[in-house]
């Protein structure tokens, strides 16, 4: 049993210091990056949909395995049935970060897989909205809601991939799951389209992204925190 | 495929409302026995109109205990006209109410709903008419009005 122990020990020991000496053996020749992207997944669903929306992000890895994000866009959007018309447009940015999961095997390898967090803030502006309120016997009636501006607040979990295809270009996808967190705010009349969120009569929603990043190397990482780094 | 599934917050397509739009004022018709004692009657074939309406809401319905009548936006007030059956006298009955411009969801739109502020009756049939609940809405399918026949 005991002879079973040290061997266990021994072995983690071995794995640890393994992985220790590749990490400070990447981090020597590791730089930092600011990446500079879109989100093109947009321009398909945008196709498919109707609406408008466009989106480009930021990131930075501060840490080897923390990166902070940006993101932000615009959007727009217009309800036509029978019963109501009207427009919805608006921007937005979030906030947050990801982790990634997975030790690099190489200095030069930033290849990814990731969870992040997200807050999000829309600004958008739901116009004038015309109804026809259908009656059978007495026939329809016709109306107008005035114009209302909205303000979105919500967080996002995501996860996904994101390697390197060419030379300092990354692609890769992430799902996401939004929850808003000031839903009552939504409960008349809201704009179709909360941008960066999605539908906005819905409190929780499902997306995804299909990014294309460009790196900019942006200096080295100091010895000492690849030192400390896993 | 996988992209449909995934793209919930992009789905566009034209929803379908789900619950009924319209608020109807839901009317029983009763008779009271010598005790006072109240009880439900069945007009033989009815028919109902309302006043600046040339199309019959009811014709010839038979044996209707109740019915839902759609009170008119914009105006305040509406008259229906009740026959029990093709030959009997026509009754009216009155009511005026507030209404309440309603939105009710993205895949249904707007609605009204109303408030019934009075109801009478004229004729010779009805007896009285009596407001139980006065709050006409699309979602409860409580009784608001009792017709009293003679």
């Amino acid at each position: 049993m005991l002879r079973y122990i040290t061997a266990s020990a021994l072995a983690i020991g071995l794995l640890v210091g393994s992985q220790a000496a590749k990490a400070a053996g990447a981090d020597s020749t590791r730089v930092h990056h600011l990446r500079l992207g879109i989100d093109a997944s947009r321009f398909i669903m945008n196709a498919a949909t109707g609406r408008q929306t466009y989106e480009a992000a930021a990131d930075y890895d501060f840490k080897r395995d923390l990166s902070a994000v940006l993101e932000g866009g615009w959007g727009r959007d217009e309800v036509n049935y029978d019963y109501l018309k009207y427009s919805s447009s608006g921007s937005f940015i979030r906030l947050g970060i990801d982790k990634s999961l997975f030790t690099p095997e190489a200095g030069n390898d930033y290849d990814k897989v990731f969870v992040g967090l997200r807050y999000g803030l829309g600004l958008m502006k739901r116009g004038e909205a015309n109804y026809t309120i259908y009656d059978d016997y007495w026939g329809p009636v016709n109306g107008t809601t005035p114009a209302k501006n909205f303000t979105a607040h919500w967080l996002e979990l995501t996860g996904g991939i994101s390697m390197e295809i060419l030379h300092n270009v990354y692609a890769g996808w992430s799902i996401r799951g939004k929850w808003l967190m000031n839903k009552k705010a939504f409960n008349d009349l809201s704009p179709s389209l909360i941008p960066g969120y999605g539908r906005g009569d819905k409190a929780t929603v499902f997306d995804f992204t299909i990014h294309l990043f460009y790196a900019i190397p942006f200096g080295k990482y100091p010895a000492k925190t690849a030192a400390k780094t896993k | 495929m996988a992209l449909a599934v995934i793209s919930s917050s992009c789905e566009k397509t034209k929803p379908a409302c789900a619950v009924p739009l319209q608020a109807l004022v839901k009317v029983n018709f009763y008779q009271v026995d010598t005790n006072g004692l109240e009880y439900g009657v069945l007009l033989p074939n009815a028919y109902i109109g309302a006043a600046g309406n040339d199309s019959l809401y009811a014709k010839g319905v038979a044996n209707m205990g109740g019915v839902a009548l759609p009170l008119e936006p914009g105006t305040g007030e509406v008259r229906f006209f009740i026959r029990t059956d093709s030959t009997a006298v026509t009754d009216t009955v009155r009511f005026t109410y507030t209404q309440e411009l309603k939105f009710i969801s993205n895949a249904c739109g707007y609605t009204y709903f109303f408030n019934l502020n009075a109801a009478g009756a004229a004729g010779t049939a009805i007896d009285s008419v009596k407001i139980v609940k006065a709050d006409v809405n699309n979602t409860s399918n409580d009784q608001n009005v009792k017709i009293y026949y003679r």
